[in-house]
């Protein structure tokens, strides 16, 4: 008997033209795909969306916050810049009033980035807007290591399509596109920089301060020195670390726990449990940071920061959001995506209406192993 | 994307990588500070001889304590000159009867958390009179 190949159900396929049978990937296995394959996986055009969401929602935060310090940029005392990055080439700091019009016009830059207003044009503006922000908040002395990966989102999303849907502006008319690898390689991306971010900090001590940093000495003198900065500049400290520091032997576990979760972070990418306990372990990780030395990452605090590494609409809030999206197909019965015998749509059609046809379907093509999935997807 | 992501890796954790926005080697805590480090700052001498701890805000006009110690550390490289301007900066906002000190601290972090608020040594390198 010959056996015929299972079709791969792409997770997500969105309502609008069926998928042309040249773009149906053949099966495989998850553990055969290239890392092309992977970050090009199709994903639906909400998960994208949502991602810009989330992370536009917390930037436009940031930009309210922050926008006392960043109008103070202009009291700086100008002996003092030291410019970084996109900075870097200028010689002085900008000019008063281009402080003021950055620091002004990025919170409503940031309204029109989550609303998917205009997208083409808001979303790389918003993004360059907060580049330069937090660039000329590290241009001062000391660079910040809490926007980097803000910062590192804003531009993936930017150069994405990430208001298809979930968008305003856009005619009710428009079908929901169908599950794309345009809306798939954004996301995962954004996964791998935060993975690489965390290796990369993993990598630097053990590169800089070798093994000996894994007997804790080293973090325990940083823990001392930044709380002790702290109070010598007159400024709050953490009552906590300044306590443990009396004690050596809690240094050892956290140092070696530190550099794991740091090396470790690759685990994400393999998405399931793994994926969700190291997410746990990292947050848990910027808890003791916040814990030991009042240093707040409120990007990853917040969760944001691990969003890319999740099904974001599968959240219950977006199930009622995407389903407010769909809108009637406009294509000719012929070529609408064939229904079930009850009428329900197969798993092939919208996944949008997320039906439980489709979810079993779905689910009996993941047992089978040959679904196209990314961490998230898992 | 491995061969562009592996030597990018590579590159970005080396010791002598640049450290910047919004690519970082994320260096912070990788060095060695040592137990005992020395800490410069700005302090208010009280008339009672007491010591009063300035702020960030009145030491630099800044929020951020690191940048604030970055602007003493940086005045202290620059000179006696840019000492001394720094400290009249410093004494400009103040508002109390002080002298205002800009000095260099030594600290044993763990004898800190300890016990000793108190440093191992305070260099008093600049000092002018607050006005008030």
């Amino acid at each position: 008997m010959t056996s015929v190949p299972t079709p791969v159900l792409v997770a997500g396929t969105a309502s609008g033209p069926a998928p042309a049978p040249a773009a149906v990937t053949p099966p495989r296995t998850r553990g055969r795909r290239s890392p092309v394959e992977w970050l090009i996986a199709p994903a639906p055009a909400a998960r994208l969306a949502l991602l810009r969401i989330l992370v536009g929602v917390y930037a436009t935060a940031w930009t309210v916050v922050r926008l006392p310090a960043h109008l103070a940029h202009t009291d700086q005392v100008v002996a003092r810049w030291q410019p970084v990055g996109v900075l870097a080439p200028l010689e002085s700091p900008p000019a008063d009033p281009a402080i003021l019009v950055l620091a002004g016009a990025a919170p409503l830059l940031g309204v029109l980035f989550v609303a998917g207003w205009r997208y083409r044009a808001i979303g790389p503006l918003f993004a360059v807007a907060v580049l330069l922000l937090a660039t000329l908040d590290s241009s001062w002395g000391q660079v910040f290591h809490t926007e980097h990966l803000l910062v590192l989102h804003l531009l993936i999303l930017a150069v994405a399509p990430a208001a298809d849907v979930l968008a305003t502006g856009r005619r009710r008319a428009t079908p929901v596109p169908a599950a794309d690898g345009r809306y798939g390689w954004p996301v995962r991306l954004a996964a791998v920089v935060v993975v690489l971010t965390y290796a990369i900090a993993g990598i630097a001590k053990l590169r800089i301060g070798g093994l000996d940093w894994l007997d804790g000495d080293t973090l325990r003198n940083w823990v001392a020195h930044d709380n002790l900065r702290k109070a010598v500049l007159g400024d709050s400290y953490s009552p906590i670390g300044r306590h443990l520091i009396r004690h050596a032997w809690p240094f050892p576990p956290i140092a070696v726990l530190t550099v794991i979760v740091e090396l470790g972070a690759w685990v994400a990418l393999l998405g399931g449990r793994l994926r969700t306990a190291w997410v746990v372990a990292a947050w848990l990780f910027h808890v003791g940071v916040l814990a030991l030395m009042a240093i707040l990452f409120p990007y990853q605090l917040t969760g944001v920061a691990f969003a890319a590494f999740f099904r974001l609409e599968r959240l219950p809030s977006a199930s009622g959001a995407r389903r407010s999206q769909v809108v009637p197909a406009p294509n000719p019965p012929a070529e609408r995506p064939e229904q079930g015998k009850d009428g329900r749509p197969s798993a092939s059609e919208n996944h949008l209406t997320d039906t439980w046809a489709g979810r079993r379907e779905r689910a009996a093509s993941r047992a089978a192993g040959c679904e196209v999935v990314g961490p998230e997807d898992r | 994307m491995v061969g562009v992501a592996l030597p990018g890796v590579r590159m970005m954790a080396s010791s002598d990588a640049p450290d910047g926005l919004p690519l970082s080697t994320y260096p912070m805590f990788a060095h060695d500070r040592g137990r005992v480090v020395e800490q410069p700052t700005v302090v208010a001498v009280l008339p009672d001889g007491d010591i009063e701890r300035l702020s960030p805000e009145t030491i630099a006009a800044t929020d951020q304590v690191i940048q604030a110690a970055k602007a003493v550390r940086r005045a202290l490289d620059a000179g006696p000159a840019a000492t001394r301007l720094l400290c009249e900066e410093v004494a400009g906002r103040v508002d109390a009867p002080a002298i205002v000190a800009v000095v260099v601290e030594r600290h044993d972090g763990v004898a800190w958390s300890a016990r000793d608020r108190g440093p191992l040594e305070r260099r008093t390198v600049v000092a002018c009179e607050a006005r008030r």
